[in-house]
């Protein structure tokens, strides 16, 4: 069906996109259902229109005529398994008729976090709530990560809020969505080592984006400039030296112009945060990514004590199990080799571009059944020792 | 990559379980079956160019940019499938110690 008669625009619009468009919401006109418009461009051409984006990896040369672009596929591809409470999931796959991009819809509820948090400005920063929200983003998190991809774009912008209001005062109801657009923002919420260009990314960059975020949650406003954001990180933690951030970056050059900071106290600029909130976000807050908390071990940290995670809707295996019904893989539609890769997968520096990105070398490791996974793997484990 | 082959055949299973390809075409379902699931697996991903190449110039590459749309449209964009592939990687690993390349390949 054609676009324009399935789906009616909504508003002006909810912020611009890295290719300066406007991203509006739409409304399904069959289910009801709001949704979020990304457009992913095809066509080279138009690629080498754009700006590059604040991470400045260095778009990959591809001649023209390649077809849809390999990263493209990776994306949507993943997007089409993503399935979690706290991910919002792609309503809508679209081609526009002249194939010169695609549009995916994504499901879009609520506010998004800048917005609920400058809207209810006392709720946003109840302490309650923001353990709640935090569990709620980590474990989003920490799904991208168990099915092998990395978000690599976690800000304000692509946390949605929903559930809340005057006649619903329970903290633990509100809902957290984290979505996918290419909003433009400022700061980034990028990780240092984006920052610096590094070519060694992990999916540990999405845990200081939620370290940046857990800050902003604590103290109601961004903790890193929008000028200088590199130069205020190293503000508050430190200047990296080479023991610090051993083998991730070569440092010498970029740093020079920075001035040498040391590592502060966290919790004089959160005053009032309960200690395991500060150590928490410190973990977050590591600037050597190697040594940055993962997002399984942050939800299992002591600040979350007492809180329990959302029920669990049916894994992607479900779904993918279905597609590929009609190839061999029978009932054991699960990627027992991802067990083994573990989430530091490391992304290729050529995928790792502001959206989300499937590591390469254990692409194909990402459909996760939970249960059955942790049992086949424990009965392989022990025999193999 | 091992990976990219199977992936391939799992793209051309499930297309053509889909849909009814003339025989003529079958060859070009396999091209650009083996082109998207390059892409997606590899780094460096192998150009169309080669593909025409390898099929002795039966098809002409925008042929195969044609049919690698239609199979991912018609496939709905899933392609982050499993394949026997890591099975057995994980299983010839739990069963022999110190695997070697070679019997992985095997």
């Amino acid at each position: 069906m054609d676009f324009r008669d399935k789906f009616k625009q909504l508003d002006l619009g909810i912020g611009t996109s890295l290719s300066r468009r406007p991203i509006f919401k739409y409304l399904d006109k069959e289910t009801g259902k709001t949704i979020a418009l990304k457009r992913i461009i095809l066509r080279h051409e138009l690629l080498q229109a754009l700006p590059l984006t604040g991470s400045s990896n260095s778009r990959q040369e591809q001649p023209i005529d390649v077809g849809i672009p390999a990263n493209t596929i990776r994306q949507i591809s993943l997007y089409r398994i993503l399935d979690h409470p706290n991910i919002a999931s792609l309503e809508y796959l679209g081609n526009d008729p002249g194939d010169h991009f695609v549009r995916l819809g994504f499901e879009y509820v609520g506010v998004d976090l800048r917005k609920f948090q400058k809207d209810n400005a006392i709720r946003s920063r109840h302490p309650k709530l923001i353990k709640s929200l935090m569990y709620q983003l980590l474990s989003g998190i920490a799904y991208y990560h168990s099915v092998n991809a990395s978000h690599g774009n976690i800000n304000p912008t692509n946390v949605l809020i929903s559930n809340y209001g005057d006649d619903n005062n329970d903290d633990e109801q509100v809902n957290l969505l984290i979505t996918n657009l290419d909003l433009c923002v400022q700061p980034s919420y990028q990780a240092p080592e984006i920052l610096l260009e590094s070519n060694r990314l992990s999916t540990a960059v999405d845990m200081f984006s939620a370290g940046c975020i857990f800050g902003e949650m604590l103290i109601g406003k961004p903790v890193f400039d929008t000028e200088n954001e590199l130069g205020s990180i190293f503000k508050l933690l430190g200047t990296p030296t080479k023991q610090t951030m051993r083998g991730v970056i070569d440092l010498d050059e970029k740093l020079k112009k920075y001035q040498k900071h040391s590592p502060k106290d966290l919790s004089e600029t959160f005053i009032g945060v309960e200690p395991a909130g500060i150590d928490l976000l410190s973990k977050l807050l590591c600037l050597n990514p190697k040594e940055r908390i993962m997002a399984s071990e942050a939800l299992k940290h002591r600040y979350f004590y007492g809180i329990e995670a959302k029920k669990r809707v049916p894994t992607p295996a479900a779904a993918a199990a279905a597609e590929v019904g009609n190839s061999s893989v029978g009932p054991f539609a699960a990627e027992v080799g991802s067990s083994s890769a573990g989430p530091s997968a490391a992304m290729d520096s050529l995928a790792a571009g502001t959206s989300a990105v499937v590591g390469s070398p254990a692409a194909s490791a990402s459909v996760l059944v939970e249960s059955w996974i942790d049992m086949v793997s424990a009965a392989l484990d022990s025999s193999e020792n | 990559m091992p990976e990219t082959l199977y992936l391939t055949i799992n793209i051309v299973d499930r297309f053509l379980s889909m849909k009814v390809v003339p025989r003529r075409e079958l060859q070009l379902v396999g091209i650009s079956s083996m082109l998207l699931a390059s892409k997606y697996e590899e780094i460096w991903a192998t150009e169309v160019n080669d593909f025409v190449c390898i099929s002795d110039n039966a098809y002409v590459k925008e042929q195969i940019l044609v049919m690698e749309k239609a199979i991912l449209v018609k496939l709905g964009w899933y392609l982050t499938v499993p394949t026997p592939y890591v099975f057995l990687v994980r299983y010839i690993k739990a069963s022999v110690p110190n695997v070697d390349e070679e019997l992985e390949n095997m």
